[in-house]
């Protein structure tokens, strides 16, 4: 996903000379490329994540479209401030890009759990916040955050990931929710992340009649579709690689209630989070374990 | 209109704003008046200027002292109808500085945020080949945030000349001195151990600032250059000279009379 993500970077920094990358001290192996190109216009900051996003938003400030770089909670949480005043708040273009997320690094301790990003994100206003399932959809988003001059939130897995989407996705849009299967069973599962991928592959491995919706985006949902999504089914379970408290099921209960305000949704129907439920795992464990030792996912809920 | 009346009009607005609309940091805006007044002039920071790809670009990092650079833009006639605006429900004048105001580059209020921008700005103008300077006043407290040493260390690392930082050191912060709460000093040394072309001066002297801000502008340093400006936290008014209370209590109306006496008759 990462090197996906950065070779389709890559192609537009060649070509527009606004583009800025910006890395705290990450990228062996893959951000080479961008400092061979164009000395200037890629700047390792070095590990000092508060003034990386200070320096974004000074070069966005002069009309730059700046991407900055680190692993899972160093550009995002421990720049908090520097992303809410700064960025968003002068809404200057920035696109942080973090990397890892969920246990994607689980062997290296809960340092490098990016659990609470997405949630803490998500309540800042302007920033876009996009969590891609696979690579493909990495490859979209980062088309769509060259073209929008707003602050977004890219949060990609890691590499050679598995892809759920057969062809490009050419025509998706922010806010859009993608049906991954077949949209006309009574249960439906929404999850976002690359998460995802397991949850696509183990609905086909127990050949479980179930409507698989993949969430891209937890920023500007359609809400036309998504209350008729809601209205055609009798349970809905969310899954997310994330603390429940704030995350992504939270944020489908927050518009679940906006469209039940207005009369978008209407139909009774049962629900059910599935996360991290307000832990720190000090175990060690590639990410398929520390997923299943965190994110307990039971399908016998539709039963 | 020469810079020491420039500097009693700003002096005046000061007081009277934070007389009128009990604000608070009168001290630290009175520090600063003399710092901005030979930004302002010697920059040409004017109402045709703000929008110009060529214009110097001032960050103005100790937000809260707000009162001197809103002061300083209506006195440079960037902004007019300063006391009618100020503070009030629904207006732009925040009291930490605004964007949304003329002549306000970036807003800030929080301290250890504008040095940072002030990198990522000068770079972009570098590379673009962009003549323009880049001015960041900090405070001396808010030298306790990491971020600004990261930002030194980066402004120096890509040689940012076109740089100019100043920082107003009236060596009082928000609850005590600073050699008292966190200690700044050796800080020259410390700046020049940084490889920034140090200098230390008088911040309430004109000749001093002038000198040092054209040798900056007509520099072939290949460093940024750092102007530490010792000054009086309340300059001024005797009775907030170098007082912690300057930074929190306006005036009363006694004090707001004999304040106006002392500026007025100020030579």
């Amino acid at each position: 996903m990462r090197n996906n993500f950065f070779n389709t970077l890559f192609e537009g920094f060649k070509k527009n000379k606004n583009i800025y990358v910006l890395t705290g001290d990450i990228g062996y192996s893959v951000l080479e490329k961008f400092n061979e190109f164009d000395k200037n216009r890629f700047i390792n900051v070095g590990i000092s994540e508060q003034n990386m996003i200070g320096v974004a938003a000074g070069l966005a400030h002069e009309d730059k479209i700046v991407y900055v770089y680190s692993i899972g909670n160093f550009p995002s949480l421990r720049c908090l401030e520097q992303i809410r005043y700064d960025v968003c708040y002068h809404n200057k273009n920035v696109k942080i890009v973090s990397v890892g997320s969920g246990f994607a690094y689980g062997q290296l301790g809960a340092s490098h759990h990016a659990t609470e990003d997405m949630a803490i994100m998500r309540t800042i206003p302007n920033i876009i916040i996009c969590n891609p399932s696979d690579s493909v959809e990495a490859r979209k988003i980062c088309h769509i955050s060259q073209e929008i001059s707003l602050p977004m939130y890219i949060r990609l897995n890691k590499s050679n990931e598995p892809i759920i989407h057969k062809t490009e996705l050419e025509n998706l849009k922010i806010g859009d929710i993608i049906s991954a299967n077949n949209e006309n069973y009574d249960y439906a599962i929404f999850t976002t992340g690359q998460i995802s991928e397991n949850i696509y592959r183990e609905i086909i491995k127990e050949n479980r009649k179930i409507s698989l919706y993949i969430f891209p985006f937890l920023s500007q949902i359609n809400k036309d579709k998504f209350s008729k999504i809601i209205n055609s089914h009798k349970k809905i379970m969310t899954i997310e690689e994330s603390q429940l408290n704030g995350g992504f099921g939270s944020f489908i209960l927050e518009l679940i209630s906006d469209c039940r305000e207005t009369n978008k949704v209407y139909k009774d129907f049962k629900f059910k989070r599935i996360g991290i439920n307000n832990k720190f795992t000090s175990k060690c464990g590639s990410q398929e374990y520390l997923r299943k030792l965190n994110i307990s996912i039971d399908f016998n809920w539709f039963d | 209109m020469s810079q020491f009346i420039n500097a009693k009009n700003i002096r005046k607005q000061v007081l009277d704003l934070a007389f009128h609309y009990r604000t608070a940091h009168i001290g630290g805006s009175l520090s600063v008046v003399e710092i901005l007044v030979s930004i302002f002039t010697n920059f040409k920071i004017n109402k045709k200027q703000i929008n110009n790809a060529s214009r110097a670009r001032l960050l103005y990092s100790k937000g809260h002292a707000c009162l001197a650079y809103y002061s300083a833009l209506e006195e440079f006639k960037i902004i007019k109808n300063l006391k009618e605006n100020f503070n009030v429900d629904g207006g732009d004048y925040t009291s930490h500085i605004n964007h949304k105001v003329d002549g306000v580059e970036f807003s800030t209020g929080s301290l250890g945020h504008a040095l940072p921008i002030a990198c990522g700005i000068a770079t972009s103008l570098k590379n673009d080949k962009n003549n323009a300077k880049v001015i960041c006043i900090l405070s001396d407290g808010e030298l306790n945030e990491g971020s600004n040493w990261e930002a030194l260390l980066y402004s120096q690392h890509h040689e940012l000349s076109n740089l100019l930082i100043v920082i107003d050191y009236n060596k009082l912060q928000s609850f005590g001195y600073t050699n008292e709460v966190i200690n700044l000093e050796p800080l020259k040394s410390k700046f020049e151990s940084f490889n920034l072309i140090t200098k230390q001066i008088n911040g309430h002297n004109f000749e001093q600032l002038n000198y040092e801000i054209s040798l900056f502008i007509s520099n072939k340093n290949k460093f940024p250059t750092i102007l530490i400006c010792d000054t009086i936290k309340g300059k001024g008014i005797s009775f907030y000279e170098n007082k912690l209370s300057s930074h929190y209590r306006p005036p009363n109306e006694d004090e707001y009379l004999k304040a106006l006496m002392e500026i007025n008759n100020a030579k």
